[in-house]
Order: C-alpha cells, then sequence, then structure tokens
C-alpha cells in the first residue's frame, strides 16, 4: 500500500493583522500526497501557498486541524526533528539558504545537525552533489554561483538529509530561463531516478508541466484539483484565480474556441507539434 | 559563473599548502601570538623576527605576494598618517622643522617601527583568512573558546555567528555596490563637498542594506531551522579538528619567538 | 545623430590584474531618438555592463560612447547623464530608503534642484503613471507595501526625473503574471504617449519581441546578433543562439515550418500564432 507521505486534515491558518484584525491565509484544507507523487501546488501571491508549505514542515502550526507527515503530527515538538528531515525545503531566494561559505560545507550542515558520524556525512555529500549534478562545484564560494547553481546547491543541502519529500516554495522565480528549465528538469529526475516526492509550488503554470497532479490554490482553499492536462484546461474555473495556462494550452483552448477538436491532453509544444503533423 | 568584480579584503584562497593543511587553532594561536609579540616590545629586532616569520609563512602558504600586498593599498593612508603622527608628536631631537612643527629623530623611529607593527597585524591576520576556510576559522575559534562554556557562554553560537557574518560579506559588499550605483543614478552625490549631502547618500544606501540583512536573517533562519539547526553545541565538521605532527611544532616555533620577544628586553 | 551611439565598446573590469576580465568587446550599437532597443542575453553576457555605460556609470576602457551628444569619456559629462537617462535596476524595489512613498519618489526630483511645487507635481504625476493613487499611497511607509507595489514606487522614482531614455533592466524579473502584464502595460504607454527613448534588457523573448523595435543579443561580451526585431527572429540560427529561449508558441511555429507545414514564420505574438495554427487546421479540413 502506497503511503501518504503528507497530509493535511482540515487545516486552517489565521494571522492577526495588527489592529485586532484578522487574516484567513487557509480555510478548511484537504490534501494527501502519496509518498513518490510529483505534485504542483499552484496559486498567486496571497493564495496561501506559501503559508501551506510552512506548516507542512512544522515551521508553523495550524490554528485548526492537523498536519501529518509520515505519520507523524507536526504539533508534536518531539518529532519535529524527524518531520524536517523527512522534509526538505526549498525557498526562492537562492542566496538567503546558503549558510555556509564553501558548497560541500554548507551541504554538510543538515547531516552535522543530524550528529552523524564523519564518514558519512562525507558520503552524503557526494551523493548529493552527485544527484544535483555539482559535484565539480564542490569547492567553491556561494557567491560565485549562478543563481540557479545556489538553487541547486540547496537543493543538495536537502537532499543530503535523505528527506521523502522535498518541498519547493517557487524557486524559480529568481531564476533566468537557462536556470530555470535545468532545475525543471533536475526535480523531474529527481523524482523518477530516486523516488523522491516533489511539491513544487509555483505561480508559473510552465514550471509544473511534468507534475502527476495539480492543486490550485485561491484565497485560502482548493479550488481545483486534477492532472495538469485537466486544470489547464478548464478556463472557467482558473478565470478568478489570475492564473494563465503555459502559452501551449492558451493557444489549444482559442483553437477549440474555434471550433477545432484539438486534443485537450496536449500541454507540451512538442506533443503540439507531433498532433498536427499526424493530422 | 559570476566574475569577481573587485577583491575582497583578506579573502579565504583555496590551497592544498603546509599552512593550509595546519589546525585552525594552530594559525590562530600563531596570529595572535605574533600580534602580542609586536604590540608588547617595539625593538627593532622582534619586528624583524616577526616580519621572517610572516614571510617564511607567505612563502610556505603559496599564497601570490602580490594578493597579500593588496590589500596594502587601501590602508595606505592609514599607514601615512600614523607615520606622520608619530614622527610630529613625539619628543626629542628635532630633524627638521615643517611650517611649525618639528619631525625628531625619536618621532621617525617609532613611526617607523609603528608601520612595521602595524604591518606586522594586516599581514598575520590576512595570512590567517587567506589560509582557512571561514567555517574552519569558525570551529577552530569555537574549540578555543570552548572552555568559556562553563562559563554559561553560548560559544558554539557564537561561533554560528562568526562563519555566517563571513559568508554574507562578499554578497553584502555587492549589495552595496549595486544600491550605490542605483541611487548615484538617482542624483546620489557620494563625493558632495557638502557633509550633509554625502550623510544623505550614505543613508540612502545603508537603510536599503539594513532592510534587507533582517530579510536574509530571517530566511536563513527559516532555512536553517528546517535543516534542523538547534543551536547545539560543538559539531563535527568534515575533518574534524585534531593537532598533528606540524601543529605541535608550529606551535613550538610560534611560542619559542613569543617568548623571545617578550623576554628580550 | 543617434541619442546613443557606441562604437567599438570595449570594457574591461580590474584590467592588470590577475581578475582582469573583458566584460564588452567591441560593441557597436546605436539608438535612435524614440526608439525602443531590447538586450538580450544570458547570465554574464554583459547586459548589465553594457547598460552602466549609458548613465555615465561607466566609462569605456576603449573605444566611444555617446548619449545625448555628451561623450562619456569626460568624467564632466558621466557625472552628469543620471539627470538625462534614467537607469532602473534589477529588482528596484530593494532600494526604496525613505519614509515615506512620496520622499523615496521625490529623491530624484529634489536631486536635480527643482522647486518644491515642481518637486510635487512630478511626483504627482510619476505616481499616477504608474497606477498609483497619490492621495492614497503617498504617506505610506514603502515597507508596508507588496512587492509588485514596491516595484512600482521604484520605477516611479526614475520617472519622476523625466528622463529622456529610460534604460530598465529585467523590470519583470521575479513578478507574477499579472504583476508582469502590468509593468508591461505601463512601458508600452509610456512608449506610446511620451515618446521616450528606452532601452530593455531581459531574459524574456516573449517580452522583447512584443516591445522592442529592435533587438542586440550579447554572448560573454560579443554582440551576435543585432538589428530589426522582425529581422533577427527570421535569422535562420537565432533559435540556437545562447541566452535565447524563445517561447513556445514561437518555437512550436518555427517546427512546424521547419517540417515544411504552410505557416508564416514572421509571426511575432501568440494571437498571430493561434491564427496561423487556425489556417492549417482550416486546410486540414478541407
Amino acid at each position: 500500500m502506497v503511503k501518504n507521505i503528507i497530509e493535511l486534515v482540515d487545516v486552517t491558518k489565521e494571522y492577526s493583522t495588527g489592529q485586532s484584525g484578522k487574516k484567513c491565509a487557509l480555510k478548511n484544507i484537504n490534501l494527501a500526497v502519496r509518498q513518490g507523487e510529483y505534485v504542483g501546488l499552484i496559486g498567486m501571491n496571497g493564495s496561501g501557498k506559501s503559508t501551506l508549505a510552512r506548516l507542512i514542515n512544522g515551521l508553523i502550526q495550524p490554528t485548526a486541524g492537523k498536519v501529518y507527515v509520515n505519520g507523524l503530527d507536526t504539533a508534536d515538538r518531539s518529532s519535529l526533528t524527524e518531520i524536517r528531515r523527512l522534509v526538505g525545503m526549498v525557498f526562492q531566494n537562492p542566496d538567503n539558504q546558503i549558510i555556509s561559505s564553501i558548497v560541500e560545507e554548507d551541504v554538510a550542515f543538515g547531516p552535522e545537525n543530524l550528529r552523524l558520524p564523519p564518514a558519512e556525512v562525507k558520503e552524503r555529500i557526494d551523493w548529493a552533489l552527485r544527484a544535483v549534478g555539482l559535484a565539480e562545484l564542490r569547492h567553491h564560494a556561494p557567491y560565485l554561483l549562478s543563481g540557479g547553481q545556489k538553487q541547486k546547491v540547496t537543493i543538495a543541502s536537502a537532499l543530503a538529509m535523505r528527506p521523502a519529500c522535498l518541498v519547493l516554495d517557487e524557486p524559480t522565480s529568481m531564476l533566468d530561463p537557462r536556470g530555470r528549465q535545468e532545475l525543471i528538469i533536475k526535480l523531474k529526475e529527481l523524482n523518477e531516478k530516486h523516488g523522491i516526492t516533489i511539491i513544487l509550488i509555483s505561480h508559473n503554470m510552465e514550471d509544473v508541466v511534468h507534475a502527476e497532479r495539480l492543486i490550485v490554490l485561491d484565497e485560502g482553499a482548493v479550488r481545483l484539483e486534477g492532472a495538469p492536462w485537466e486544470v489547464f484546461t478548464s478556463e472557467e474555473n482558473l478565470i478568478g484565480t489570475g492564473l494563465k495556462p503555459p502559452e501551449i494550452v492558451q493557444l489549444a483552448n482559442g483553437l477549440r474556441k474555434r471550433g477545432y477538436a484539438v486534443d485537450k491532453k496536449i500541454i507540451s509544444m512538442q506533443q503540439m507539434v507531433e498532433y498536427i503533423c499526424r493530422l | 559563473m559570476k566574475q569577481e568584480k573587485s577583491l575582497k579584503l583578506g579573502q579565504f584562497v583555496l590551497g592544498n599548502s603546509v599552512i593550509h593543511q595546519l589546525d585552525p587553532r594552530t594559525k590562530i594561536i600563531g596570529c595572535l601570538g605574533i600580534i602580542f609579540s609586536v604590540l608588547m616590545n617595539f625593538k627593532w629586532y622582534v619586528i624583524l623576527l616577526n616580519i621572517s616569520l610572516i614571510i617564511a609563512v607567505i612563502f610556505l602558504s603559496r599564497v601570490k605576494v602580490a594578493r597579500v600586498l593588496r590589500g596594502l593599498r587601501k590602508l595606505r593612508y592609514l599607514f601615512l598618517l600614523t607615520f606622520i603622527f608619530q614622527a610630529v608628536l613625539t619628543a626629542g631631537e628635532p630633524v627638521f622643522h615643517l611650517g611649525g612643527v618639528s619631525v625628531t629623530r625619536e618621532g621617525i623611529a617609532l613611526g617607523t617601527s609603528t608601520i612595521f607593527r602595524l604591518l606586522i597585524l594586516y599581514l598575520s591576520s590576512s595570512l590567517l583568512t587567506m589560509t582557512t576556510s571561514p567555517l574552519k576559522l569558525a570551529s577552530g575559534i569555537e574549540s578555543l573558546l570552548s572552555p568559556l562554556h562553563y562559563l554559561r557562554i553560548p560559544v558554539s553560537q557564537f561561533s554560528m555567528l562568526i562563519s555566517t557574518a563571513l559568508r554574507f560579506i562578499p554578497t553584502i559588499i555587492e549589495e552595496a555596490e549595486t544600491i550605490t550605483r542605483a541611487q548615484r543614478s538617482r542624483g546620489a552625490q557620494f563625493n558632495s563637498q557638502r557633509m550633509i549631502t554625502r550623510l544623505k547618500s550614505y543613508t540612502a544606501v545603508l537603510i536599503p542594506l539594513l532592510a534587507a540583512s533582517l530579510q536574509r536573517a530571517n530566511d536563513l533562519a527559516v532555512a536553517m531551522e528546517s535543516r534542523c539547526y538547534t543551536g547545539g553545541s560543538s559539531r563535527i565538521r568534515t575533518g574534524s579538528l585534531c593537532f598533528k605532527e606540524k601543529d605541535r611544532l608550529a606551535i613550538g616555533l610560534v611560542s619559542l619567538a613569543f617568548v623571545l620577544s617578550v623576554v628580550l628586553v | 545623430m543617434p541619442i546613443i551611439d557606441v562604437k567599438n565598446l570595449t570594457h574591461t573590469y580590474l584590467p592588470g590584474t590577475p581578475y582582469e576580465k573583458k566584460a564588452l568587446d567591441d560593441i557597436t550599437l546605436s539608438v535612435n531618438q524614440g526608439e525602443f532597443l531590447g538586450i538580450v542575453g544570458a547570465n554574464g553576457s554583459g547586459k548589465s555592463t553594457l547598460i552602466q555605460h549609458f548613465n555615465g556609470l561607466l566609462s569605456p576602457t576603449a573605444g566611444q560612447v555617446t548619449v545625448c551628444g555628451r561623450d562619456t569619456s569626460v568624467k564632466q559629462h558621466r557625472n552628469e547623464l543620471w539627470k538625462k537617462v534614467g537607469l532602473v535596476f534589477q529588482y528596484p524595489e530593494q532600494q526604496l530608503f525613505e519614509a515615506t512613498v512620496f520622499d523615496d519618489v521625490s529623491y530624484g526630483p529634489r536631486n536635480l534642484g527643482l522647486s518644491s511645487p515642481e518637486v510635487e507635481r512630478r511626483t504627482v504625476e510619476a505616481l499616477k503613471k504608474v497606477g498609483l493613487e497619490p492621495d492614497t499611497v503617498a504617506g505610506l511607509s514603502p515597507i508596508c507595501l507588496s512587492g509588485g507595489l514596491r516595484r512600482r514606487v521604484a520605477i516611479a522614482g526614475v520617472l519622476a526625473m523625466k528622463p529622456e531614455v529610460l534604460v530598465l533592466d529585467e523590470p519583470t524579473a521575479g513578478l507574477d503574471h499579472p504583476g508582469r502584464e502590468m509593468i508591461l502595460e505601463l512601458i508600452k504607454k509610456l512608449q506610446r504617449e511620451e515618446h521616450i527613448t528606452i532601452v530593455m534588457v531581459s531574459h524574456s523573448i516573449r517580452e522583447i519581441i512584443l516591445l522592442a523595435g529592435r533587438i542586440a543579443v550579447l554572448e560573454k561580451g560579443r554582440l551576435i546578433a543585432y538589428g530589426d526585431t522582425k529581422e533577427v527572429l527570421r535569422q535562420k540560427d537565432f533559435q540556437t543562439l545562447p541566452g535565447v529561449v524563445l517561447p513556445d508558441y514561437l518555437q512550436l511555429i518555427y517546427a512546424l515550418a521547419g517540417r515544411g507545414k504552410s505557416v508564416n514564420p514572421g509571426i511575432i505574438t501568440l494571437a498571430e500564432a493561434e491564427l496561423e495554427i487556425a489556417k492549417l487546421l482550416e486546410e486540414k479540413d478541407k
């Protein structure tokens, strides 16, 4: 039986905003992510996605409801270390996540916090750097790396803790197109080759085309859920959210409106080319 | 990969020399030993002894001399001013007069020795930071200060503070440069004659820098917490610190030099 | 006389040191009054270095740069250029420092030495141009605003100086879709209504081809493509140029054209691409 690695049960998160005001970031969220799944979480800024990310590894606690990681309750302080080992986090700003002046030592940070023996730490560093393709940058200083490379270092640092799941909160928004492409490809590889559960949070629809399942958040609630093609082609539901499907899907949607029966499952350029050439 | 647009003072240079391989504690003790020697004893032979020591280290560390001396350029005004002050303000036998003040022989001697001592101070600390990675440096400091743990002083957190600060110095410098350029593009005058305009221009750089640093501190704390940092006590470093033969030799040499410096009055 | 004239520009950082780096190598281009030039290139291609020559922050190591008729190798000219050329850096919201939005936007005009009424007039005007309501935001602290709003405030700060040339470095970086569209609309409007000369650096080919009449592609400091946007796009090897990531819909059209389908590869917008595919499908139906 494939287990749920992450589970949110009736989760609500409220923040107080100064003069006794209350802001509800998340309303009654119910969510489950299976081990090995690749999930895309999309929503505009203010939809609650970052709050969700921080709830998953216990950085913040829900106002109501429960968050379970591999069966462990994030409200239980004694479980937090294990929860954070299981869920690796990657945030938006590439610079502000790298703690050490040398790539190798930054990747070692997590395992060392877990009090692992030096030989084990070294082995994990080797593996993690190879997994993200940065083995030759091992001794480099972070400030000399490109944004994309820095994000890979952060991923390696998370991987060194041997997490079951990687949660990435807008990891590509500060990267250039090349860096973004490389990162997205790397995530797909990590999911397929190493079986790591991926939860990719983004406002950019093009980032999540490889996901198995998409969850659309809007104003703190789950608006839509389904396979990427289902979500992208569900125009009426996306309208209020401020999200736009990938350009190819916009094109396909437009063609369908003109009366041409274009296969709804087409979401990439390659698929569209093949489709048209086969006609 | 990004290119260094300007050189950072005392920055770590990757290498495999004898000096690089020394335990960081050895190097810290060595650096402090040399500094204290020249601070306590002004005599020329002490200065000579310590300068020779430093030259030997430069040679053994295989760090390019040009690199070491580069930082001196930025300090040239400090050196010049120091010399002038000593030369002019020291009482003694006047050598010549210049516009109302007299330059004394003792002053020149003192000025020269002070410059050399400043040089030794700068060189020894630069060599320390150039041959020791910031993290090793921090763990060396942490290890040396660890006895203070018994006095309830949070040594390992302090060490984390230092190594994080060191890690971000190049980033913050670059940020400051960018912000300066942006404000100059809006007419900020950093070279104005009026002090008030200059101050305002610096504020225009310092405030955004501070704001960015606060945000960064917040983000870093979140990242560290996510990787199970609990502010804990001494952590195992990759290749944990341990004194080897060359460390014992080095410490022995430095101790000898220190004792000589103190004793030879 | 072009408003920006660059002839054989070479710029080397830290010359004579072991860290010497040639950031720009023999660049020649020009921008005419009222034109829109798009600059594209990967990280490290020299884009940021190039635009700093346009407002006098840098002076050429070799070659000549003339902006608004002034030679930038003369220090006096460089020091005055900021008054005519407004440069908006990447993530400009990071440079906000004054206590209120009004104070920050008026920083530039105040540095220009304008009278108080004029400073106020320009500040209010600039805020309106970026779609902000002066009465509402003027007294707020920039820290309280969201990222997108702060960016608009930062851009207003440059617009308030009424520059003859506006240079933007990745103005939409890090923004979400509505935020990007807003900024692009703003730029389009500026060009349409005020005929300011605009130079925009961007990673997004999609944005550049929608706005720029001419495009320059940089790679490792060299100019590898330059000219009329439509013509440069039609260049055979354009897709393969480093730093060039074409929008999906263009890649689609080019791929179809490459397979012999009758689509017009000269299109620019998504809507045009849709039309072409529709025409193709129409023919297939027949």
